[in-house]
């Protein structure tokens, strides 16, 4: 899907989320900026402690955020006060990675999904049952789970739980925050077919939140790259992979094992780990582990530019 | 080639309260001298279980390792005594697991436990296995005088180069590895994939790589065998696996991948679920699921057709390919 000439759904602007903690503060999401268009799914890709999470639930309120704005709909979500994000919640929900921990153990399967309908007062007993029977059908549980507890399922008619939750108030923008990461490949393909089943017949947008760049390059139509709390590369998603631009997601795409005889890509082997989010390295926070660094790199921070054909990179190399 | 480990239809089963867990159920394979054999397979395939078979480390009860020859170097391991079990193990064949954080001990210093294990197997001072210990912190790429740290100073990936150096430092002849990158970042793992490579070269070890990764199997192995509940259901050389995969369940997963390196990717998933260990299918396991089965993969199950050293346990191809 293209997204020209298609209005953003959400647009995010400065976002920054510190923690404080024993050591200091806990630089997770310094400053991001990105939209989303009405049915895209925009991929968030990057390892851990990058702040791709973090950005996903600071979007949609589960954690506030220390400055920024997120804009729906030409209101700041942020500056909602608690019944007005309430309402809003309706229209944006999230889907957890561990289907294990974010299903209520002592709770059935119709109760699970029926949770969002009666907090929010929708629809009279038998209208909810109604309604909890059509999005277990949606996602492909039978009807005959309605009364079982979470232990007796598997992994992946537990995340179809988790979905048929948070699609239960018809909401626009789903986060899906690493939603196929615990499960077995070939229950992972299942899920990943019905999350764009959905996509299509409901008009869903996705932020889709993941580590693995197989799955993010398969759903996404733009994606964005994140390293220590910064979005690096954001591009549309054929693009990145074609044409990476910045060092750090082009030693990220080279990691890659690819279950394939020959590999067609040089293979960049990134020398150390992550340096800590506490205190993160001055001017580009990749310059510590980045091969072609130059001295303007450790002093000055590189902006997110569009580079042409709406691809953006924050790397003073690729600005020259 | 030599063949350093052979195993010869294996067969563990867990017996529990609520019934009889199948996990492996006759398996066999061989790896020769400096061989590396990919053991692939999804959550429950008894890849873990067939490891620690061939550690002598399945836990009886509730483990019963009902039958199954194990040869390695020679020497039947079920022969043998607890005490000669001691000694090849972390010796001969050494283990790289799964979790780097709950697989090192917590309160003693890395080097300390690398020096336990050389300790334990030859004949040196204590002194002299904390100075070899840094040696294996150097090979690892770990400055030796950080082996007065403890595992939670160290990142993941630095804590499985650790657990590499231990399994290393008596110059094994087999590695078993469980799922050794699986834990960690995309970067990291290529990182850990690399240092195994050129070590596995320098000390020319054996080694069994358990994952459920077939791009990691890509960048490590020679040989693949494909487990699905508790049986291998294929198995032959990379190039056979990759590009001629014979067995549905083996096609069926390469077609659950995304492909990243093509510009639009179709999956298609296998339907259905892993059968349910307490109660197998009859016949072949991979009926339930297979596009392809018909009345004979529901009755029979089928024999091991091999050609060119690929070996394949499908209907499809049994008794020269007579088909269902």
């Amino acid at each position: 899907m293209n997204s020209d000439g298609i209005r953003p759904l959400l647009e995010v602007r400065d976002l920054v989320k510190h923690f404080k903690v024993g050591a200091g503060t806990v630089h997770a999401v310094d400053g991001v900026s990105f939209s989303i268009m009405e049915g895209e799914t925009l991929g968030l890709v990057g390892e851990s402690g990058c702040g791709k999470s973090t950005t996903g639930r600071v979007l949609i309120r589960l954690t506030d955020a220390t400055s920024g704005s997120v804009t729906y709909q030409g209101q700041d979500i942020l500056a909602l006060n608690k019944p007005k994000m309430t309402a809003m919640r309706r229209e944006m929900q999230i889907i957890f990675q561990d289907p294990f921990s974010s299903i209520d153990p002592r709770k059935t399967v119709g109760d699970t999904i029926g949770k969002p309908l009666y907090i929010h007062h929708i629809g009279t007993k038998r209208e909810r049952e109604e309604r909890i029977d059509h999005l277990m059908e949606l996602v492909g549980l039978s009807s005959r789970l309605y009364n079982k507890y979470p232990h007796e399922l598997d992994g992946g008619r537990r995340q179809r739980v988790g979905i048929a939750r948070a699609l239960a108030l018809s909401p626009r923008f789903i986060v899906c925050d690493e939603p196929v990461s615990a499960l077995d490949v070939s229950i992972q393909a299942q899920i990943l077919n019905l999350l764009e089943e959905l996509q299509d017949t409901m008009g869903l947008t996705y932020l889709f939140v993941s580590h693995d760049l197989s799955v993010i390059k398969h759903l996404s139509n733009r994606i964005a790259v994140m390293y220590l709390g910064k979005i690096v590369e954001l591009s549309p998603s054929l693009d990145l992979f074609k044409n990476t631009l910045h060092p750090y997601a082009q030693a990220l795409l080279s990691a890659v094992p690819v279950a394939k005889l020959r590999r067609t890509r040089e293979r960049i082997i990134l020398t150390g780990g992550v340096p800590s989010p506490i205190n993160p390295p001055s001017g580009c926070r990749f310059h510590t582990r980045c091969r072609h660094k130059t001295p303007i790199c450790s002093e000055q921070e590189p902006r997110l530019l569009d580079a042409g054909n709406n691809h953006f990179v924050a790397c003073h190399l690729a600005h020259r | 080639m030599t063949v350093l480990l052979s195993v010869n239809d294996l067969c563990v089963k867990y017996s529990t309260f609520e019934g009889v867990v199948h996990a492996v159920n006759g398996v066999s394979f061989e790896i020769p001298e400096r061989g590396t054999l990919g053991l692939v397979g999804e959550s429950g395939a008894g890849k873990t279980t067939t490891a620690l078979s061939l550690m002598r480390l399945i836990p009886v009860p509730p483990g019963i390792v009902e039958r199954g020859k194990i040869s390695f170097g020679g020497r039947d391991l079920e022969t043998l005594s607890e005490d000669e079990m001691k000694k090849i193990r972390g010796d001969q064949i050494s283990m790289i697991f799964q979790d780097p954080m709950t697989s090192l001990n917590p309160v003693l210093t890395v080097g300390l436990q690398i020096a336990e294990a050389i300790a334990a197997h030859q004949n040196m001072s204590e002194r002299e296995a904390l100075k070899k210990a840094q040696e294996m912190l150097e090979k690892v790429q770990i400055p030796s005088v950080r082996h007065k740290e403890y595992p939670h100073e160290f990142s993941g990936g630095m804590r499985q180069r650790v657990g590499i150096a231990m399994a290393l430092a008596c110059n094994p002849r087999l590695i078993i590895a469980d799922e050794p990158t699986t834990a960690l970042d995309v970067t990291i793992q290529a990182q850990v994939i690399e240092l195994m490579r050129s070590l596995r070269e320098e000390f020319s070890t054996a080694m069994m790589l358990i994952t459920h990764d077939l791009g990691v199997v890509g960048e490590v192995c020679d040989r693949v065998a494909v487990m699905y509940a508790g049986e291998i259901v294929e198995e032959g050389s990379l190039e056979q696996i990759f590009e001629n995969a014979r067995h549905p369940y083996t096609t069926g997963l390469f077609k659950c991948i995304p492909d990243i390196e093509e510009d639009s990717s179709q999956i298609h998933p296998i339907k259905g679920l892993m059968p349910d260990p307490f109660e197998l299918p009859t016949g072949c396991c991979f009926h339930p699921r297979c596009p392809e089965s018909g009345e004979t993969c529901r009755s029979w199950k089928p024999e091991p057709f091999r050609e060119n050293g690929q070996v394949v346990r499908c209907h499809l191809y049994s008794k020269g390919g007579v088909g269902r």
